[in-house]
This record gives C-alpha cells, structure tokens and sequence, in this order.
C-alpha cells in the first residue's frame, strides 16, 4: 500500500524542532518530506501531491525573487511578513497578486495544517477564510509525538472530508 | 483707575494671554476677555465671580498668596507658577504671574494682580510623557531582571548538559567539545550500521517459528522494518542535526523491543549484541543531541546577556569615559566569548597580538560592541577545511589617528544592499541570509557597536564580498548560497598622547 505523503513546511526543523521529526523519518509510516523556505516549498508542492501539508507561519522566503520581493516589502523579517499566510493565500485562493505564477490545482483546505507559535486567536480569521480546520501552536512543554499526531490528524480529516465528498 | 474702566483698557489692549484683578477674598475685580473664556464668564459685563471657587485644590489659593508674599519680600513676583483650575468638568492648568497691590498709605493688600497662561495641553502632554517615561523605565528594569532570570535558568540548563554529556561521553566536557559533529555523525552512521547488522543477524539465525516464541509478530515486523532505515541513514535523514534525534528515537524502539524478548528463545549473544548495539547507538545520539542543544544555550547565553546589556544600558550609573588599551579592550571582549566560540567549534585567530594603543571611552560599552561584534563572527562562520575548525580573524591596528578592530569570518553572506541601504543597522533588522543553519539573532549586534563607534566619535564599517570572486555570477539565484568573507571593522580616535 502506498504510504501517505506529507510535506512539513518548516524553518526551524533542522535545528530547534529536529526531535520533532525523528521518528518520521525512521518509523515507515510516512514518506516525509522538509521544505526550509517558501521557494523550496512551492517548488515541492508544483511537483507532486500530497496527502497532508503542515505550514509554519513565520517563514523565510528563499531565492525565489517574487517572494522576496514580497518579504521586503512586508517589514523585512519573518515575523512581520507571516509569508505562511500569504502562501496558504496564494495556494488556496489563487490570489495572484501575492505571486504571479499558478499554484498547483489539487491542493485543497483540508490537507493543511497550521504548526505554529502564533497563537489561534492571531490568525483565526485567516484560518477561518481559507477553510482550514487543523492547527497547533508550537510552545515549550510539547511531547515529541505532536508531529507524529497532527499528522495523523489531518489524515483523518482528510479521509473523512474525502468520504463526504463522495457521498455527496 | 475703577475696576470697570481698567475692565475696558485690557481689554482695548487685545491682550494674548490673560490679565486680571482679584480682591484679597478673590473677588474677581477685573479680567480681559482670555481670562472669562478660560473660565467660562460672560465676555461682557460685569464678572461676579470669586476666583476661589476655581481653585482645583481649594487649599492652593492661600499657598499661592503665601508664596506671592514671599516673593514680593525678595523684591520679586511670583513666576511661572503652575495652577490647576476646575471649570465644570474640565480640569485647566496655568501658568500664574502674580503680584500684590498695596495701599500706597496704608500699605495694606488691596488686591492681587496678575497674568494667567493656559498651559493645558503642554502640562497634559508633559504629564503623559513623564507617565511612560516611568513606564519604559519599570518596563526596562523588568525586562533587565527576567534577562537576567532566564541567564541563570540557561547556566544551569548548559551545566546539567554538560554533567549528561560527560556521562554518556565518559570525558570532561572540554575534551568533548573538540571532536567536530560531523566526526560524531560518521560514528552515529556507523553504529546505526552495526545495529541493523546485529538485528539482521538475529533473525536470520533464528527459525521463524522459533523467532515468535520469542516475539511478536508485529514486534518482529517493528524490529525488521528498521534494518533498511538504520543502513540508509546517511541518505534517508536530510543533514546531520536532524540524523542524531531520529537514531535516537529507533534506537530506543529497538531497545525497547528488545525487553519484551522472551528469555532462553533465542541466541543469547545475538540478543546482547543487537541490545549493546541499540543502546550504544541510543547513547551516542544523546551525546550528539546534548552537545548541539548546549551549542545552542550557550549562544542563547551570549545572546540574552547582550541584549539585557543594551536594553539596560540607559538606566545604569553613568560610566566615565577613561583611557583604555586597545589590546585589553580585545582581550576582555575575548574572554568573553571564549565559551561560546568552544562550544561552537570556532577557532579565533589573533593578528598583530603585540599591537597596542590607548582609546578614550566606557570600557563596557566598548567591550559590549566588540564582543558583538566576535560573536556574530563565530555564529555566521562556515568550515572550510575539514581538516580544520572554522575560524575567525581578529587584528588591531592604527591608521590616521584611528584605532581598528577588525573582524573577518568566512560563511554567511550579508547582501551588498542591506550594507547599501544601511538595513544591517537597523535595530531589529536580521540580515536575509542569517537565518541559515537555524542561526538565533536579535538584531541587536550592529545596530549596538555602530551606536557605540559613533558616539566614541568613530564608526563601524561592513564588507561582505564573495570568497571567490566570479565564480558565480551576482545575478545567479545562488549567488548568496557561496561562502563569503565578512569584514566588520570598528574604530574610534587614538587618545591623545600627552
């Protein structure tokens, strides 16, 4: 059977969250993937699908200069531009005038999650538009396994939204 | 002059500010038209108000005539004196100007006269001003006293690693810290090697039916399913810091399974061997962790305390400027970075060690801006050399009545348009590229020493240029992904020789 695919969208993984994300990549269950920045990220999303998408709010842009461009012109720093929301926007609403380029067609709300320190309060609006139901706050005092379970999470939602679908 | 007609010639004279008469009871005698606006009297008219009923503190009249009286026995008038008045519901301050009147026979007070100035708006404005001048000043004590706090939480946190680092190391921490993480990730690889070797040995040994006795099926399945993992770890898991976590993690799975082994089943020094392997490759892993996390206190360290230094650099005693020794000034700043630039692997490199000249300024701030200065060189520097450790230059020298400190690292690229545009200075502002390898920053360090320079009257130049020049092109999206050498250079005048 086909493992299911997911994408973390995360610029702290490597470092201050890599207990996070050990077990993933050992335990079989997933094929798991790590984008660092915006560009590598999208650069994942336009090559192939996946089941679950986890993003982090505060992210840096990468070398792709639309992103940067957008970077700059929000403050400069990760937590004034929250380049995640813009690319959920983008993603999900197709606004092209966060970035010029077509996002990919399959990608829909209830395959992300939102992983981040900002809290629910913050960007539940945003969260709200775009139809996305799953989201952590990252803080001290979390296990190891919240990776592991927002996944499986968002898979099961995932799951479900899809039986509903074709229900209907 | 009566009251009514002094009334008409103020008021003739079109006066900016107000003007008045009061009888020693208060009585309003005479004021211009400013003065029955600002308390709300018929313009016109007679007036028929005592000026008592105003007084916001009705014990401030007889102060305020005391202190007109103490005036006038010193040959003066009352100046500037700020008076809150109510009127209805607004409260009002002014300035009073105030003298007595006397009887030119009797010498007797027959009524006060004097200028009122609606000050309102300013006095409003000042005690706002001075309310959050209080503020920031508790606010930055807070500030100070929770960095300060949060210092000796992360000194215990790095001293516990380093008690967890000598046990599963078996050698003083200062030992430990010299061997280079990817030297401990090649040992991780091949101890994750050796485990999926012993596991692999273990269950081709065994019969199958045999093998069940000892374990569950899913436990087996568990065990198996690593062997491919454990193998492929250098590929599987992308970049070493994340590689140490993960083995850790399987490892003690492994161990864990190995518990529930039914005893006297299976071969018994197959089972030891996959169990000191599982546990060796657990250990080592944890050494690794526990070494990487203390890097990162330790920097978190330098971070806070040099924050908390500039935060609090306001409200601490004025420091005298004083001759000081370029060379002190380097070591100080040295000295205290040395354990961030262990811990981080970093080597510093000193030129021109002999070189010495006297600076006039505050040894702290001095030391602060240098120390800044180190350790942003340690934190952005890359190897170069596997053979070697990553290294930062230091020199000092003098140049047309200047004294230098120069900085250089080899790794982390600053953009030539945030030098350009001056953002690097910018407090708060974290360079495009600094993030990388998970680097924290405040946005502080610059910002700081260049504060620091100017007001020793020098400044704090920055170059980044490529390592090797043309070998991409400034166009090219990787461009920032090459190494480039970094030059902060931080000078201020020579003392004066006497």
């Amino acid at each position: 059977m086909k493992k299911p695919s997911v994408l973390w969208i995360e610029d702290s993984a490597r470092f201050e969250l890599r207990n996070l994300v050990g077990q993933l990549f050992f335990g079989g269950k997933y094929e798991f993937n790590l984008a660092e920045d915006v560009t590598s990220a999208v650069n994942q999303l336009q090559a192939r699908e996946y089941d679950a998408v986890i993003v982090d709010i505060r992210l840096p842009p990468g070398i792709d200069a639309e992103w940067r461009k957008l970077y700059q012109q929000t403050g400069f720093d990760r937590v004034h531009a929250q380049l995640g929301l813009k690319l959920l926007r983008w993603l999900l609403t197709r606004d092209n005038s966060i970035h010029p380029a077509a996002p990919p067609e399959w990608i829909k709300p209830h395959q992300i999650a939102v992983f981040t320190v900002e809290g629910k309060g913050e960007i539940q609006t945003h969260l709200d538009d775009l139809g996305i139901t799953v989201f952590r706050q990252k803080s001290a005092g979390l296990r190891d396994t919240v990776l592991l379970e927002l996944i499986d999470e968002l898979l099961a939602r995932a799951q479900t939204t899809f039986a509903q679908d074709r229900a209907l | 002059m009566n009251p009514p007609d002094l009334l008409r010639e103020l008021n003739i004279l079109d006066l900016p500010i107000g003007v008045y008469v009061v009888a020693p009871d208060g009585r309003l005698l005479a004021c211009n038209r400013p003065v029955r606006a600002l308390f709300n009297l018929p313009l016109q008219g007679d007036v028929r108000a005592n000026i008592a009923q105003f007084y916001a503190d009705p014990k401030m009249r007889d102060a305020l005539l005391g202190k007109a009286a103490e005036a006038e026995a010193r040959g003066a008038h009352l100046e500037k004196e700020i008076v809150a008045f109510r009127v209805g519901e607004r409260k009002i301050y002014v300035e009073d100007y105030c003298k007595p009147l006397r009887d030119p026979a009797t010498r007797e007070i027959i009524a006060y006269v004097g200028c009122l100035v609606d000050v309102t708006a300013e006095h409003e404005a000042d005690k706002r001003e001075s309310k959050f001048q209080k503020r920031i000043e508790e606010l930055t004590f807070d500030i100070g006293r929770i960095l300060h706090a949060n210092t000796g939480t992360l000194l215990m946190a790095q001293q516990t690693l380093d008690g967890v680092a000598e046990a599963l190391g078996q050698r003083a921490i200062k030992e430990l810290i010299t061997v280079p993480l990817e030297e401990r990730d090649e040992q991780l690889i091949k101890e994750a090697a050796l485990l999926a070797n012993a596991i692999d040995k273990l269950a081709q040994a065994t019969e199958p039916e045999r093998r069940c006795q000892a374990l569950s099926g899913a436990h087996w399945d568990a065990l198996l399913s690593k062997i491919a993992p454990l193998r492929q770890a250098r590929d599987l898991v992308p970049g070493m810091e994340m590689r140490a976590p993960a083995l850790r993690a399987t490892a003690h799975q492994i161990a864990a399974i190995c518990q529930e082994m039914t005893p006297g089943v299976l071969a018994r020094e197959l089972v030891r061997e996959t169990v000191r392997a599982a546990a060796q490759l657990e250990n080592s892993s944890c050494l690794v962790d526990a070494l990487m996390t203390r890097t990162a206190i330790i920097q978190m360290d330098s971070t806070l305390r040099s924050l908390r230094d500039f935060i609090t650099a306001d409200i601490r005693v004025y420091e005298p400027k004083k001759k000081l020794s370029v060379k002190q000034l380097t070591d100080q700043a040295l000295a205290q970075i040395a354990e961030f630039a262990r811990s981080s692997r970093v080597d510093i490199v000193r030129r021109d060690r002999d070189f010495d000249t006297a600076v006039e300024g505050v040894e702290r701030d001095l030391v602060r801006a240098l120390t800044n200065l180190l350790h942003n060189a340690i934190k952005y520097s890359w190897r170069r050399d596997r053979a070697k450790a990553p290294w930062v230059v230091i020199r000092t020298y003098a140049r047309a009545g200047m004294a230098c400190v120069e900085v250089e690292n080899w790794g982390v690229p600053i953009a030539q348009e945030e030098i350009e545009q001056g953002l690097i200075f910018q407090l708060g502002y974290r360079g495009k590229w600094s993030k990388d390898r998970g680097r924290l920053g405040t946005g502080i360090g610059l910002t700081d020493a260049k504060r620091t320079a100017q007001t020793h009257y020098g400044d704090l130049r920055v170059a980044s240029r490529p390592s090797n020049p043309g070998w991409i092109q400034s166009d090219d999206p990787t461009f920032y992904n090459q190494p480039f050498v970094t030059t902060v250079t931080f000078c201020i005048p020579e003392a004066v020789r006497r």
